[in-house]
Order: C-alpha cells, then sequence, then structure tokens
C-alpha cells in the first residue's frame, strides 16, 4: 500500500492551496482528484455552438450536465439547486472569480448579532493568509475601500467596468450609498504565464487566455512542481480508520474502475460542502456509527448557500453588458451590516453584473423569458445588451434542519451512495430579499432604467456551499478546531466551506482558500508533533459491485 | 417534406414569426435543425403529439390560441419546446447575422477576440472614496 506524509481529497479552491503549501514546505503530499483535467485553452467558446452548451452539457448544475466524473445529487427538497464542478480546479472551473474577503463582523455574529455562533478565529488571523492567496490567484481590484478593513495593494488595477455598471456607480453615489470596485481574481493586466482578460464574458465556459484564475493553472502547475502528486479519476468512498477509529488513510476506485487503498499520516477532505459530508457518512463504522468523527451529529448539518434575488434594470441605451465578466464590476454593502430599522438581522451584498449573450437572453436569466409571438423580435432587441442587473446576495442563518444526506435510493457511477440535499429558505433571509429588491429597484430607477425585473429566488443559485460541517472550539456542538482539526482525531483535516460556521453574504472562496492555507501553516509549525495512526486499517463501507 | 416536419415549420413560424429584420423561423429551416438533434426532436416530438388534429390547416389566430392553450395545460411539454426552438434559432448562422448587423455584437463565437472596452478610471470612486468606514470592527 502506498503511503504519504498528507492525502488530499479533492482538487479544487482549497485542497489546491493546501496542497501547495505544503509541498513547498516539504512535505510528500498526494491528492485524490474524482475528475480530469479541463483545458481552458480548448474552451467551447471558440466554437459557433458554445451559448447552446453553455446552458447543457457545460452547465454549472452537475445534474444538468450529467459528465462522467460527476454524481447524481436529489435536489428535489430544495428551492436552491446544488452547483459545482468535479475536475482539476473544482469549481473554480465554473466560477464567476468574484472574490471579496469577508467583513471583521463575519466572524462575531453571536457577539455583535446575538444569534448563530462566533468563529474560533477573527479577521485579522485570517488576513495574511488572505494576501498570500491574492498573490497566488491573482486579484485585480483597488485598495481604499472604506466599506472593508484596509488592505494591500491589490496586485493589479480593476477590470474596465463597462457602461452598465458606470451607470449603477452613479446612482449608488446619488443615493449616498456604499459601494466599490470589486475585487476580482481575473487578471486586467499579464499576471506570471497567465495573459490577461479580453473581455469575452461567459467565465464560467472556461478562459482560453488564463486570465480568470481557477487553481488547475494557479497553484497546481507550482504545486506540481514543488513535488505535490496528483491523481485524477480517483473517486475515494471511504476514509479508512484503525481499530480506535483514527484515520489512516483513504480506499477509492481508480481510473480502471479498481478499488485502490493508500495509507497517510495526516487525512485532509477539501472535496467542497456538499461531497466532504457525503464522504463523512459513507465512512460509518464501527467507532464512528453516524459518520466519521461525528460526535457532535453535524456532519451534513447546517448547510448554507447565499440566497439570492435578482433585479434587472432594462435601459433605452445599449449598455453591451455582453461585454466583460460576467460576474464582476461594482459591489455595493450599503446594507451589508445589521441596523435596527431594518426588519431582518444582518444583510445582503448587491454585486452588479453584467448581461447574457443571445441565446441567454431570449431564455431569460437576468430578464424574464423572452415571450414567443409576434412580438419576439422586437422585444428580444429592446433586452439585448440594453441591461444591467443586481444580485441580492443575502447572509444564510445555519439551521440544523437544512443538511445534505445519503441518498437511500440513488447511487453514482461506481455504486456509491449520492447525496440529497434538504433546505429552506428561512423568513429572516425572505425578509432581506424584499428588502434588496426594492432598494435594487430604487438604484435602477435612480440610474434611469425604462423598466425593472425582479427574481425573488433565483433557483440555480447553490454555487457556495457552507457550513456541513462547521468549525468552533467545542467538541459537542463542532466537528472541528479553528485549524481545521477533526475534534476527536487531529490527523483529520476538513478544509473547504465546510467548516464555515456562519455564511456572510460574500462569494466564500478567499475565505475559503485563506483558511485553507492557514491550517497548512498549522501543519507546517507542527510537523515533528503529529499523532498518527500506527494500528492496521479497517474498512467500513463496502462498494457496491458494479458491472 | 413529410407532415411532421412541415406541422412543426407552422408552428415555429407562430413562435418566431420574422421580423425587424430577423427571418421567420421557416425561412432557415427551423423544423429541420430542430429535427436534426436529438434532444431538441424529442421536445418536438412530444408537443406535436399533443398538438390538436389539423393544426397545421387553422387559420393563424386560432393556431396561435390553441398554442396558448397548450402553453396552459402542457407546461413541462411546451416549455423544452421552446428551449429547443430558441436554442436552435439563436445559434443558427443567419440569425447571428441579424444581430450582428442591429447590435454590434459579432456573430461568432466570444474567443478568441473578446471585445474591447475603456479601461477602469479612478475618478469613479471619488465620491464615494471621501465616506467615512462603515464596517463593524468587533
Ligand atoms: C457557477 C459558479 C460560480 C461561482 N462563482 C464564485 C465567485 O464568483 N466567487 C466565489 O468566491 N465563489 C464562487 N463560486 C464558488 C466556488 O467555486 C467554491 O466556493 C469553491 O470552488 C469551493 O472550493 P472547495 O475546495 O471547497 O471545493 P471545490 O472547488 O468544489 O472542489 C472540490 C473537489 O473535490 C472533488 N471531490 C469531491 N468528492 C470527491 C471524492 N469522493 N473523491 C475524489 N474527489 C472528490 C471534486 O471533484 C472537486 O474537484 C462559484 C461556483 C460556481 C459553481
Amino acid at each position: 500500500m502506498e503511503h504519504d506524509e498528507v492525502l488530499v481529497v479533492g482538487s479544487g479552491a482549497s485542497g489546491a492551496a493546501l496542497a501547495w503549501k505544503l509541498a513547498k514546505a516539504g512535505f510528500r503530499v498526494t491528492c485524490l482528484e474524482q475528475g480530469g483535467w479541463v483545458s481552458p485553452k480548448d474552451a467551447s467558446t471558440t466554437g459557433d455552438d458554445w451559448e447552446r452548451q453553455r446552458y447543457t452539457d457545460e452547465s454549472a448544475n452537475p445534474n444538468i450536465r450529467r459528465g462522467a466524473y460527476d454524481y447524481p445529487l436529489d435536489e428535489s427538497d430544495t428551492p436552491i439547486k446544488p452547483l459545482m464542478f468535479n475536475g482539476v480546479g473544482g469549481s473554480t472551473i465554473k466560477w464567476g472569480a468574484h472574490f471579496p474577503r469577508f467583513r471583521p463582523s463575519d466572524f462575531r455574529v453571536r457577539s455583535l448579532d446575538g444569534l448563530a455562533d462566533d468563529w474560533p478565529f477573527d479577521y485579522d488571523a485570517l488576513a495574511p493568509f488572505y494576501d498570500e492567496n491574492d498573490r497566488m490567484m491573482g486579484v485585480s481590484g483597488l485598495a481604499g475601500d472604506p466599506g472593508n478593513p484596509p488592505r494591500s495593494a491589490r496586485p493589479m488595477p480593476p477590470l474596465p467596468p463597462g457602461p452598465g455598471a458606470l451607470r449603477m456607480g452613479q446612482a449608488f453615489d446619488k443615493l449616498g450609498w456604499q459601494w466599490w470596485v470589486s475585487d476580482v481574481a481575473i487578471n486586467s493586466t499579464p499576471y506570471g504565464t497567465r495573459g490577461a482578460c479580453n473581455n469575452c464574458g461567459p467565465c464560467d465556459m472556461g478562459c482560453p487566455p488564463q486570465a480568470r484564475a481557477s487553481t488547475d493553472i494557479t497553484y497546481w502547475p507550482l504545486a506540481l512542481a514543488a513535488g505535490a502528486r496528483l491523481i485524477t479519476h480517483a473517486r475515494v468512498f471511504e476514509v479508512t480508520t484503525d481499530a480506535d477509529g483514527r484515520p489512516t488513510g483513504v480506499a477509492y476506485f481508480d481510473q480502471n474502475r479498481q478499488v485502490q487503498l493508500r495509507s497517510a499520516d495526516i487525512v485532509v477532505l477539501a472535496a467542497n460542502g456538499v461531497g466532504t459530508p457525503r464522504l463523512m457518512l459513507l465512512s460509518a463504522s464501527g467507532k464512528h456509527p453516524d459518520g466519521l468523527l461525528n460526535r457532535s451529529g453535524l456532519v451534513g448539518r447546517r448547510l448554507m448557500h447565499h440566497p439570492t434575488g435578482l433585479v434587472t434594470g432594462i435601459f433605452d441605451e445599449p449598455l453591451e453588458g455582453y461585454k466583460g465578466p460576467f460576474a464582476c464590476s461594482f459591489l455595493c454593502q450599503e446594507f451589508y451590516e445589521t441596523r435596527p430599522e431594518h426588519g431582518f438581522v444582518r444583510g445582503y451584498q448587491m454585486q452588479v453584473v453584467r448581461s447574457d449573450g443571445p441565446l441567454g437572453t431570449a431564455l431569460g436569466g437576468y430578464v424574464p423569458r423572452i415571450r414567443w409571438g409576434a412580438d419576439h423580435h422586437r422585444d428580444f432587441l429592446d433586452c439585448f445588451g440594453h441591461t444591467a442587473s443586481l444580485t441580492v446576495t443575502t447572509e444564510d442563518l445555519p439551521d440544523e434542519n437544512n443538511r445534505v444526506t445519503l441518498d437511500p435510493a440513488v447511487t453514482d457511477g461506481f455504486g456509491i451512495p449520492a447525496v440529497k440535499l434538504h433546505y429552506r429558505v428561512d423568513e429572516n433571509t425572505r425578509a432581506m430579499i424584499e428588502h434588496g429588491i426594492e432598494k435594487a429597484s430604487l438604484a435602477f430607477r435612480t440610474a434611469g432604467a425604462r423598466r425593472v425585473e425582479a427574481q425573488r429566488l433565483v433557483a440555480q443559485a447553490g454555487f457556495h456551499l457552507m457550513g456541513t460541517a462547521r468549525m468552533g472550539d467545542d467538541p459537542e456542538t463542532s466537528v472541528v478546531d479553528g485549524f481545521c482539526r477533526a475534534h476527536d482525531a487531529d490527523n483529520l483535516l476538513i478544509i473547504d466551506g465546510s467548516v464555515f460556521v456562519t455564511g456572510a453574504a460574500l462569494n466564500p472562496t478567499p475565505t475559503i482558500q485563506a483558511i485553507a492555507l492557514r491550517a497548512a501553516d498549522n501543519l507546517i509549525r507542527n510537523r515533528g508533533n503529529q499523532t498518527v495512526s500506527t494500528s492496521p486499517t479497517h474498512t467500513g463501507w463496502k462498494p457496491v459491485a458494479h458491472g | 417534406m413529410t407532415d411532421k416536419t412541415e406541422t412543426l415549420a407552422v408552428l415555429l413560424d407562430e413562435l418566431l414569426p420574422g421580423g425587424e429584420d430577423f427571418p421567420a423561423a421557416q425561412a432557415i429551416d427551423l423544423a429541420g435543425r430542430l429535427l436534426g438533434r436529438p434532444e431538441w426532436a424529442k421536445a418536438a416530438e412530444i408537443v406535436l403529439i399533443l398538438l390538436p388534429e389539423g393544426f397545421a390547416a387553422l387559420a393563424p389566430a386560432l393556431r396561435v390560441g390553441k398554442l396558448r392553450d397548450l402553453e396552459a395545460t402542457e407546461r413541462q411539454a411546451f416549455d423544452a419546446l421552446i428551449v429547443s426552438a430558441y436554442s436552435a434559432y439563436y445559434t443558427h448562422a443567419a440569425v447571428r447575422a441579424v444581430i450582428e448587423a442591429k447590435t454590434g455584437y459579432a456573430a461568432g463565437p466570444p474567443q478568441p477576440a473578446g471585445f474591447t472596452l475603456p479601461a477602469f478610471d479612478p475618478a469613479v470612486l471619488d465620491v464615494v472614496r471621501r465616506r467615512p468606514p462603515s464596517y463593524r470592527r468587533p
């Protein structure tokens, strides 16, 4: 059996960051990834059929895409559909690369607002790792935002905002609202070996100039050069343990569909907020009857998204919103913090987003679907290239009933139980979305929009998967500690969005990666003191025979 | 043209009748295009089964009425047809050419050319830059 010092499951945002940092420090690191490499140079945006592919075989929803390395997700009990990618780079292959940091108050929700919980560390503890991650991913933006703590000069200047965002910036100023140009993990100028953005639009389809960061082109080349190993097409189905229940390695199907065992001193789960609880629940055994290291009962529970409303302004003037990265321009945090006059606690961000191509406009995304019939072509021309949108991205408070479970009925292509999501949007969130729709509509009217359209809850918006193995100081009410180590076995780490205590109302990936780098830093500092298993491995779950 | 293709062509012309320089569905043989891709063809076949007998021979206003009824009663099937019809129409070279001519949006794929935009001007932040800090420090 092959043995590693550190075995990482998942090569996405968090797994790549940790693998790089440990390999650079001389650790023997191997990462197992269920998918393969995706070539950014061959993105389908170079072909005529790109827009059809965007909504079908290249969808960010694995249930629509049905890729060979996806696993089924039962989404019948959730109004928000989970989105992700399974391959080297993980969901950063599909992401919009909006790159905000959480605010200091996001780590202190209980102390400040009397609900949910505080994190086991604060903003300042994470700040150096945010900086390190900014340099590795490459960030365009501008320091000096009075809405956030001071931060170092951004590695690259901001991206071009485009006419829609400029109008919205002026409207925010007229209304006296706080806003700033977004930090984005997209190169506005060449950065290292990667090129500059050419404003093609659909970042989710891949980036031939390699301007949009994804960890397959940022962290992984450097991690591999530093000696890390990455094994693709390896679907892990169990974290193995010894007689005491301490993790000893993993069991996985290799690319020939053969079961392999691999041992390690330290096992790190980086399979995202759905894949990680799936693996922990699959790893139930005599010592861990309710799933791996699940004494708290919280594995899979407290699933948080960012429930999103969407408001679109339709303008007389052409705004050419199809030019430029779809998700990134300006960010308004006027309604971000709890305020006594609001009918809700916590708050939301409004992200200015651009618009769709012709097919996306006709099918309806930012605007409702263009009606068929006599007026179709006129209505299409009215909307296409004439819109800008604001997201109302809300903070989702943790609720133990919102959860990920193993699907009793459905298995993936290897016979491994699939996942079911159970999720409800709460009243606080609904109130926030209503407030946000009212304020965003006001902003659009102030900007001169002729018509404003609002969606109360975007279904295909489950891109942020958080909270399903939360961190904390108390083993009874959390799964891992502040350095991502399982309370009951410090050689098992969870470093993806599962560990979030609360979700904030901002895109989570810079925070996920900063947490992963901080966890790696702690492993490096304590390398000599790590307790490891010396007893034989036991496997629990038996793979179902497959053809 | 078979009966099926003919009925589909008539139906698609009601959905996408042309105008504002856009071609009608029939003018670009959208029916043929739809039937040439299995998932689009499936969506079309289902709606064709649900159409009333003699649909193609009805007066245009009656055809629209029948389609609105179908849209209300067979939502899923009708929706799948619309997605297929729009997908086939808006990815057709002739339609992309009209869009380019009318809006300036390039008919070809967005890569490798991309688009140009004026660079970011820090002066746009002059007003907000003067605001006091608005984040909470615990
Ligand atoms: C469409 C879209 C847009 C987004 N936009 C933004 C944005 O603008 N800003 C932002 O901050 N975030 C955005 N996100 C979210 C962002 O992509 C995620 O937060 C981030 O990638 C999560 O990192 P992770 O390491 O937790 O998991 P992931 O990046 O999802 O990586 C998990 C990896 O684990 C692998 N894996 C899972 N299970 C197994 C197993 N059993 N065996 C082996 N491998 C396994 C998967 O294949 C995958 O590669 C977006 C996401 C999507 C889908």
